[in-house]
């Protein structure tokens, strides 16, 4: 009951706040009035606080208030449109940069890969390296080899699965019959690439034993973008066939929709088996390490973690697989990759914002505005903290104005003599 | 009527204030001007209620649903708010007095003992 009193009061405030203003002012009027006849004028001076702390009391305080500072905010921005101008510019940069910062942090942090069971995949090898790392003296590596893929397909128990894609995708012209592709981004995958995934096939098959080993079939599988691109969406695209480098491939699936690869940044159009790469980059031997330090370290291989293994003990087998070659790090997949941009990342949203508040109440922190507001009234509570911020700004910049102590406290400080005199109107704050 | 000076009142204990004020509505409604009146009248000037206080205490009791206020016609022929006691203020007022007579009890004993 009581609670509702206070609700029915308060709104009474909010929605006929010129009527309780109103009958605020008569009823002071009245008992000035009496006052008058009684000759006790004395007691006028503290009618103004009276009025200023039942306002204080019975108001919906922070929103009328807020409402208040909004109207003020609004007026001076319209005083001053280059600044309004340049705050909005402030603004918009900043919320453009927020989002574009936010699809990136939601594709490396947020979302997983869009396989079953994301979390059981392990990536080993930096999932920032595109390209061929030829390895240092000390036998850091950033990415396996071809036979230290197999070594540790081997080996490795901790893996249920274990997968292979190339670090960089090969883009090279493809002719379809007599129509040509220009630039289209292979990917050198594993034969088991798709099964350690748990992907199913949109269309046709996967890649099996088939494309496994060093002398795989020809064939291909087209991603889901390229499958609607090229063919859009029909069936009859398994079976065709396409040449590249004058050899030809035979499409035989389509890989789920969605699924654009296992490195962000890269969409594959075209899988192929990793041993096509002797064959697609002639020259040299990819598959087999030389002798010696200097090897080809190419591939980023993806494990898929036995129920049951952690990541330490999967570190530990790895580390023994490659003690004499490589220190092998297996990573969690997107943490790995968020390294690069966490600092970023976590640093822009937050000062961004900030930024913004500070340029956007400015306006209603001014201090010719203050100055005039001393002069008329008590000091008003600082209201909008990015005032708080500025306040040693201004002490400098404005010496001769004396702030008010504790101005920014909870409580009401008293009001200085100069203000204590009787006659003072709120009419004067307008500006 | 002579009213003694602010030397000659007593300082207002900490939440008396909302007991003169209830104390002061109990037989009829009045508006502020008249409860302070009556405050001072009935302490015979040592007890008086500032405006600075009054005011927002009445506001405050409003709030609280202790009284209710309404606008009448003053015996000056002039619109006041006049408040008036409800049923919780009733209570409210039981309450209080009664906690005050104790305390006062006790601290009247404290000081014979001495």
């Amino acid at each position: 009951m009581t609670l509702w009193t206070d609700v029915r009061l308060r709104l009474r405030v909010l929605f006929h706040y010129g009527r309780t203003e109103q009958e605020l002012q008569e009823e002071m009027a009245f008992h000035e009035d009496m006052a008058g006849r009684a000759g006790r004028q004395r007691e006028l001076t503290s009618l103004e606080l009276a009025r200023e702390q039942c306002r204080d009391m019975r108001g919906l305080g922070w929103l009328v208030e807020a409402g208040r500072d909004l109207r003020l905010a609004v007026r001076r921005l319209r005083r001053s449109p280059g600044f309004t101008t340049l705050a909005l510019a402030v603004l918009a940069i900043g919320i453009g940069a927020n989002l574009a910062l936010f699809s990136l942090v939601d594709a490396v942090l947020l979302r997983s890969l869009p396989v079953p069971h994301p979390q059981q995949l392990v990536l080993l090898g930096d999932p920032g390296m595109t390209g061929m790392g030829s390895g240092t003296e000390d036998g850091a590596v950033n990415a396996p080899t071809y036979a230290q893929y197999l070594a540790i397909q081997k080996d490795g128990r901790c893996f249920s699965g274990l997968a292979a894609a190339s670090s960089f995708d090969l883009t090279m012209g493809v002719h379809w019959g007599k129509s040509q592709d220009a630039a289209v981004p292979i990917k050198l995958v594993s034969g088991n690439y798709f099964a350690v995934l748990g992907l199913r096939p949109q269309l046709g098959r996967l890649f099996g034993t088939a494309e496994s080993g060093d002398t795989p079939a020809r064939d291909a599988v087209i991603s889901g973008g390229y499958w609607r691109q090229r063919f859009g969406g029909r069936s009859d695209a398994v079976g065709k066939v396409f040449s590249l480098r004058n050899a030809s491939y035979t499409v035989i699936g389509v890989a789920p929709a969605g699924f654009t690869g296992t490195t962000v940044g890269q969409a594959p159009a075209i899988y192929r088996p990793l041993a096509e790469i002797n064959t697609l980059l002639p020259g040299r031997d990819w598959l087999h390490d030389p002798p010696g330090i200097t090897r080809r370290y190419w591939l980023l291989a993806i494990g898929r973690l036995r129920p049951g293994t952690s990541l330490a003990e999967a570190r530990a087998q790895i580390a023994v697989i490659f003690s004499r070659s490589v220190r092998a790090a297996a990573r969690w997949w997107w943490r790995g990759c968020a390294e690069h941009w966490r600092r970023w990342a976590l640093a822009l949203p937050w000062v961004l914002p900030g930024v913004c508040c500070s340029a956007a109440t400015w306006p209603a922190c001014g201090s010719r505005f203050r100055l005039r507001i001393r002069s008329a009234s008590p000091p008003p509570r600082c209201r909008c903290w990015p005032w708080a911020w500025w306040r040693p700004w201004f002490r400098r910049c404005a010496p001769a104005v004396p702030i008010p102590p504790a101005c920014c406290g909870r409580s009401r400080p008293t009001p200085p003599a100069w203000a204590r005199g009787a006659g003072i109107t709120r009419s004067i704050i307008k500006v | 009527m002579a009213h003694p000076s602010a030397d000659t009142r007593l300082g207002l204990l900490q939440g008396t204030l909302d007991l003169l004020i209830l104390r002061a509505l109990r037989d009829e409604p009045r508006h502020g001007w008249a409860i302070g009146e009556r405050i001072e009248q009935t302490s015979r000037g040592a007890l008086g209620a500032h405006p600075g206080s009054l005011y927002p205490a009445l506001h405050r009791m409003e709030h609280r649903g202790w009284v209710r206020a309404e606008w009448r016609t003053s015996e000056l022929g002039r619109r006041a708010r006049y408040y008036r006691l409800t049923a919780a203020g009733r209570r409210q007022l039981e309450a209080e007095s009664d906690s005050w007579r104790r305390f006062a009890s006790a601290v009247a004993g404290v000081l014979e003992e001495a």
